[in-house]
């Protein structure tokens, strides 16, 4: 016997009650134990919706006093199997944040692979009234259990009613329990429950569009559009994603914030480097200085964000029995974070900051700035040179690499890449995607490789600076340096395998297949073709 | 997993108002307890509103020793019962069936050990084989006490018992029960059998009350309908004080 939850929409308490009621009698009465208490029923998504993209909506139902522990529920909105749902208490005092801050259950295992490193924020509240109703026998004992919670949510129908049904059985009397469950499923199918209506009103009433914000770019551009045109588009795009940002990347909300911000960053300068010939010059000049700017304030913060993220990997790099010496690698690392933290928040409340998002604004919403004339040319034939462009030295630079090669060369042979890559994100709508999803495909795993072999490199460089400067300012056993030394072998071990990897992705980066898929993005004809 | 039995060789001396609010207040303070109710009387089995009826009675118990098809969750969180049933009226006989009497009890309840912290026993009251099994299987008899000269006989003759080889472990915990300062004969004896055993009884005195008696007619322990009342704070007191007996005996065992 499992616990059961159901809804019912738009039917009062007090009729649910008298319905079980009439189900269950005479064998068993139904006593509501209370009358019906307060609860402040609020949900939480991440900021990119990360829940609900999923298809589940949490909501946590906290009793007015503060003193009781709150329930959390977590309702899966897709399919009609309302045992997927999951239940937890959260103690008084608790907020829904990080998914390991969660009670330990099904509910956290469910919410921990969709949220990552994002920290649940709260998207909406209601308020709902809560009922503890006892399920009686002859002998007045109780024999289940049932939670019904009644919450008002307005939706674009308008204000409408959800009862929230919780069944649980006591342990020794199954058949009362498999009765009340028979009689709420008849009434929940009756009552044309729509889980869909959870979600639409809880968004609706936050007056928030559904899903508002993704880091994914999903650019609407037109193929007929100039290259200015779609250029400020793109970068009006990316200065939006920059403000949506900031404030979470100064409150440290979670490290998703600064990573989004930064991105953002690194795709406008990518814009203005590939397309230098459209803009003008001093304007050009000035505002890659000061996007440069916001890559080197943010970098300190992200790179110790991004240790920190990795330290339960770096923990099970090591041998168990040495694993808890890393651990004040750890604090440095944190303290470090905090330091760097409270610069970039200082620099993005700064005054140049913000004349910089007002400057940037009005140089790309400006009619009367004159741009060069490559500005005027179609988007479509630009993008496509760039794109053509950055493949041939790809190619270029990748048939060079043999196993003498220094590190650098396969650095740069990334860095292109990432700029091919944003290039292929932003310019996604002018082609079929039956084209540009296998190119990201190759692309993608290219650079992943590059990408391995990088992060290990750059870890390991950062890790002996760490080890020193710990070891310098007496921060740490000698038995966590030692640690750290060990993991730096196992990073060049992983950066070594990686290296071996590259030869494979790169031989299908540079294949036939892909190398149609860009003359075709280039509106060249097929190789060998008349 | 800590066995408690209560166990008094006489009947009504509050034997079972005392281990059923034990239970409820050892739930409350979130401990996960199991009441097995093994008086076929089936008192507190009553007093939870559980009918007193296992499957296959206590033969089906010996055999399998899988007590958890039985087992009933009472009105409150944390708390069942394994409740009585009217076949263990002829538990001595099927315990000497079985053979190696004095270890089944402590058998039936082994597999229960990742399931509940407490398992509290209401024996009935009696020098049995039965008896025998529970004393075998317990780490403390709580043993109701009348203030009374007669009392004292029967605490005689237990205290005596304990320093037999077939005892085993169980600490044994008197307690005054019922008692009435009013009354010349319970005050003397209140004073007079502790100084007898020093170190023995417990310190806790359970007052004769008609809060308790209502636990009759309410079919509920008295902490869950007067939990404010004397007696529910002096079952508190006194699974404090059980509790802490037996920490400092496991201390000095070590």
């Amino acid at each position: 016997m499992i616990e059961g939850y159901f809804e019912i929409q738009n039917c009062a308490a007090a009729e649910i009650i008298e319905q079980i009621s009439t189900a269950l009698s005479p064998r068993y009465d139904v006593e509501p134990q209370t009358s019906g208490d307060a609860v402040a029923v609020t949900f939480y998504d991440s900021f990119d919706w990360r829940l609900f993209r999923a298809g589940y909506v949490l909501q946590k139902n906290a009793p007015p006093s503060g003193t009781q522990p709150a329930l959390l529920r977590l309702t899966r909105l897709t399919g009609s199997k309302a045992s997927t749902d999951r239940q937890a208490e959260l103690p008084p005092g608790h907020t829904p944040g990080f998914a390991a801050e969660l009670p330990e259950g099904p509910l956290a295992d469910s919410i921990a692979p969709l949220l990552e490193m994002r920290t649940l924020l709260p998207s909406n509240e209601g308020h709902g009234r809560r009922v503890e109703i006892a399920i009686r026998n002859e002998d007045q004992k109780i024999v289940a259990r049932l939670t019904l919670t009644q919450i008002e949510l307005t939706c674009e129908e308008g204000q409408t009613s959800l009862a929230q049904l919780h069944c649980r059985p006591i342990r020794g009397y199954p058949k009362p329990f498999r009765m009340l469950e028979k009689t709420i499923r008849r009434l929940a199918a009756g009552a044309a429950s729509d889980r869909g209506l959870l979600a639409r009103g809880l968004f609706a009433a936050a007056g928030r569009e559904i899903g508002s914000y993704q880091s994914k770019l999903d650019l609407a551009l037109d193929p007929k559009m100039t290259a200015r045109q779609a250029l400020r588009h793109i970068l009006l795009r990316l200065l939006s994603q920059m403000q949506v940002n900031a404030p979470g990347t100064c409150a440290a909300t979670d490290s998703e914030f600064l990573h989004d911000f930064r991105i953002a960053v690194r795709r406008s300068r990518s814009a203005i480097g590939q397309f230098k010939a459209i803009f003008p010059p001093t304007e050009r000049q000035h505002f890659s200085r000061e996007l440069r700017w916001l890559g080197q304030i943010t970098g300190p913060t992200r790179d110790a964000d991004v240790y920190l993220l990795a330290f339960e990997d770096y923990r099970a790099m090591l041998p168990r029995e040495r694993r808890d010496d890393l651990l004040p690698l750890k604090r440095f690392l944190r303290e470090r974070q905090r330091r760097e933290q409270r610069k970039l928040a200082r620099a993005l409340s700064s005054k140049r900051y913000e004349k910089f998002v007002a400057d940037w604004h009005g140089f790309l919403t400006d009619e009367d700035t004159i741009w060069q004339e490559a500005s005027l040319m179609p988007i479509r034939q630009l993008a496509g040179k760039r794109i053509w462009r950055l493949y041939r030295d790809i190619l270029r630079d990748g048939a060079l690499i043999t196993a003498a090669s220094p590190d650098e060369a396969l650095h740069d042979i990334r860095k292109e890449g990432k700029k091919l890559r944003y290039l292929l994100q932003f310019f996604d709508r002018l082609y079929p995607q039956s084209t540009t999803r296998p190119l990201a495909k190759t692309l993608r795993n290219l650079q992943n490789i590059l990408g391995d072999f990088q992060d290990y490199h750059v870890q390991s460089v950062a890790l002996r600076g760490f080890a020193d400067e710990m070891a310098e300012k007496r921060k740490a056993p000698s038995e966590t340096i030692m640690a750290m030394g060990l993991l730096i072998e196992v990073l060049a071990g992983l950066q070594a395998d990686a290296r071996v990897q590259f030869d494979a992705a790169f031989a299908a980066f540079s294949g036939p297949a892909t190398e149609n898929r860009f003359r075709r993005l280039r509106g060249k004809k097929k190789r060998g073709a008349p | 997993m800590q066995i408690i039995a209560s166990y008094s060789i006489k009947g009504g001396v509050g034997k079972t108002a005392a281990i059923v609010n034990l239970a409820h207040v050892a739930a409350q303070a979130g401990a996960r307890v199991l009441l097995w109710d093994i008086d076929p009387q089936g008192a507190a089995s009553f007093y939870f509103r559980i009918k007193p009826r296992v499957k296959g009675g206590s033969r089906q118990l010996l055999r399998k020793r899988d007590p958890d098809p039985a087992i009933k969750g009472s009105d409150f969180e944390r708390l069942d019962i394994l409740p009585a049933d009217f076949s263990y009226r002829y538990f001595d006989l099927q315990l000497e069936e079985a053979g190696k009497p004095r270890r089944r009890i402590g058998q039936i309840l082994d597999p229960l050990a990742d399931q509940y912290d407490i398992v509290l026993l209401d024996c009935p009251p009696s020098i049995s084989l039965l008896s025998e099994s529970v004393f075998r299987a317990a780490d403390a008899l709580l043993v109701p006490v009348i203030p009374t000269p007669l009392s004292a006989r029967t605490l005689e003759q237990l205290v005596t018992f304990s320093g037999s080889a077939k005892f085993g472990k169980a600490e044994i915990l008197p307690f005054f029960s019922l008692a009435d300062r009013r009354k010349k004969l319970h005050r003397e004896a209140m004073n007079e059998l502790p100084a007898q055993w020093p170190g023995l009884f417990l310190e806790t005195v359970i007052a004769n009350s008609s809060i308790v008696e209502q636990m009759g007619i309410r079919r509920s322990p008295v902490s869950a309908y007067a939990p404010s009342s004397p007696p529910a704070k002096a079952y508190a007191a006194l699974l404090e004080e059980i509790i802490l007996r037996l920490a400092a005996k496991a201390k000095t065992s070590d």
